[in-house]
């Protein structure tokens, strides 16, 4: 793993990515955090893993497909719909 | 009083609960009589379920989780919903906006995180109960070695996870806890077996977990990387004298090496957060939980219900998840990390060819008091769980049992098995319990 300068950019980057907004305050405190946890994360590369097959799950897992047929469901998804028209939910502009 | 009634007047002295069921139907079955709990982040028909979380605030699920299916079928009352560290980020119950519960054995200290509410109110029920909790990297085993009650934490895949609130989903596991061992068991019986509604379930047969056998022959494993630097010496004194008791009931003795245990508290955040984030990115203020009057484009609605729906350590994890997941960052940090992961999960298949069960304590110190919490940084935080995120990595089956006690708090014993052995920790539980 390289070194990563947390940089108040690479948080706002972040923070935009995953849909929240900081403050001055906050962009800041987290990039100090960030970068301590991201230094920490390194000592990953004392481990010798060349030829070692990632493991996605902890215990094999067997495909497990129901027969295709459809199933009615006993419960309603929109029931916690704050904002509906009809069957619709309302929902922000897409631009 | 009625069951609700008395639950609500511990309550209110020990912060355990995020919403209470006003079901005190009671059929027959293995849970007849038996008050059941659930952490919030597993959902009950009809009651806020909201994992902790203010971005899922006023969430009423339409349906019940598949483990409270089971429970109700078995004839419990389910009580309610117990706190828990936001969506389970934390070691000490204190990352939510909402009740902090109290530790039984000194109100100024945690009940340990992230199932705290569960494992208090286990501990101070004086009525039959048993409570539904879940760990993702140790929240069952923390909070129940803490306020001195017995964990269990199964094989990744026994119980189904239909109707939990995701936190990762290669770790998450829904598990038990209750005073007694057998109580736990039975429990397990209940919830655990295969669900069409959760495709990871295992389809291995389920045994009847409480038929424990004594702990005569039984060989067991003392991982030398679980003792000694940082481990509180009068912590290790109770986890040696609990051990030692066990060889006095003819189970034997070795010590045994996991090599890979200092690297699997990187391993276990850098997986755990890219899966938080991935999972997080669906609460988005439309559906469900915390929804707002609609302003602005679709960017600038999500970004603010996401903004004031979720709390400090949340943004943490899903911002380092982000970057863990980032073009260019992917290889290095997560592929590296599952990688790690397939090394931590050989130490443990080794050593369970030579033991049964593995035996550590359950947390290197007892329950830290909460001024102490509010000094630690966020990495401190993480470090705590240096002794229960390698066989939460493994997916291995774990118990906590209460081993005595240390500055007048309780310690537990961690019993780890092979994956779907978990009959064998319960053994050693009951041996060290002797019920």
């Amino acid at each position: 793993m390289a070194d990563i300068a947390v940089t108040r950019d690479l948080v706002g980057r972040l923070a935009k990515a995953a849909r929240l907004k900081l403050t001055p305050e906050e962009t800041g405190r987290y990039a100090q955090q960030l970068s301590v946890i991201l230094d920490a994360f390194k000592e990953l590369d004392q481990v010798d893993t060349e030829g070692v097959e990632p493991s996605y799950h902890p215990i094999e897992l067997e495909d497990a497909l129901r027969e295709d047929e459809p199933e009615k469901w006993e419960w309603d998804p929109l029931a916690n719909v704050a904002d509906a028209e009809g069957r619709s939910i309302r929902g922000p502009k897409i631009k | 009083m009625s069951l609700i009634d008395r639950v609500r007047d511990l309550d209110n002295k020990y912060c355990f609960m995020n919403a209470f069921a006003e079901d005190e139907s009671n059929g027959e079955g293995l849970l007849k009589g038996y008050a059941v709990s659930v952490k919030d982040n597993v959902c009950v028909k009809g009651v806020e379920s909201k994992a902790g979380s203010k971005i899922l605030e006023g969430y009423i699920p339409p349906f019940d989780a598949t483990v409270v299916a089971k429970s109700r079928a078995e004839g419990a009352a389910i009580i309610g919903k117990t706190t828990q560290d936001e969506f389970g980020f934390g070691t000490f119950n204190v990352n939510t906006s909402y009740k902090v519960p109290l530790n039984p054995y000194d109100p100024k200290r945690s009940t340990g995180g992230s199932s705290g509410g569960a494992a208090c109110l286990t501990a101070v029920a004086d009525f039959p109960h048993v409570a539904i909790s879940e760990s993702t990297g140790g929240s069952i085993s923390c909070p129940a070695s803490w306020c001195g009650v017995v964990g269990i934490t199964p094989t990744y895949g026994r119980v189904s996870r239909w109707g939990l609130i995701d936190y990762a989903n290669s770790l998450d596991k829904i598990g038990v806890m209750a005073k007694t061992v057998k109580e736990a068991a039975m429990f397990l019986d209940v919830i655990s077996g295969p669900d069409e509604y959760d495709s990871t379930v295992l389809k291995a047969p389920v045994p009847d977990f409480t038929r424990m056998n004594s702990v005569e022959g039984m060989r067991i494993g003392i991982p030398k990387e679980y003792l000694g630097e940082g481990v509180d010496p009068k912590v290790e004194e109770q986890v040696w004298g609990s051990i030692k008791k066990l060889e006095s009931m003819g189970a034997s003795i070795s010590e045994v090496s996991l090599p890979h245990t200092k690297y699997s508290l990187s391993s276990y955040y850098i997986i755990a957060m890219a899966e938080a984030s991935t999972n997080l990115a669906k609460f988005s203020g439309l559906r469900y939980g915390l929804q707002k009057t609609i302003e602005g484009d679709f960017n600038q609605y999500f970004s603010s219900v996401r903004t004031e729906g979720m709390g400090d350590e949340a943004k943490r994890r899903v911002m380092l998840g982000t970057f863990i997941r980032m073009a260019g960052y992917r290889d290095a940090y997560y592929l590296k990390a599952l990688k790690v992961r397939t090394k931590v999960i050989e130490d443990f298949k080794k050593a369970f060819k030579n033991v049964d069960v593995l035996a550590a304590p359950t947390m290197p110190v007892v329950a830290p008091k909460f001024d102490e919490i509010a000094e630690l940084e966020p990495i401190q935080h993480y470090m705590m769980d240096i002794l229960t995120v390698a066989p939460n990595l493994a997916g291995v089956p774990m118990v906590t049992v209460p081993c005595g006690e240390a500055d007048g708090m309780p310690v537990g014993l961690h019993l780890m098995a092979d994956h779907l052995n978990e009959i064998k920790a319960l053994e050693a539980a009951q041996g060290v319990k002797q019920e």
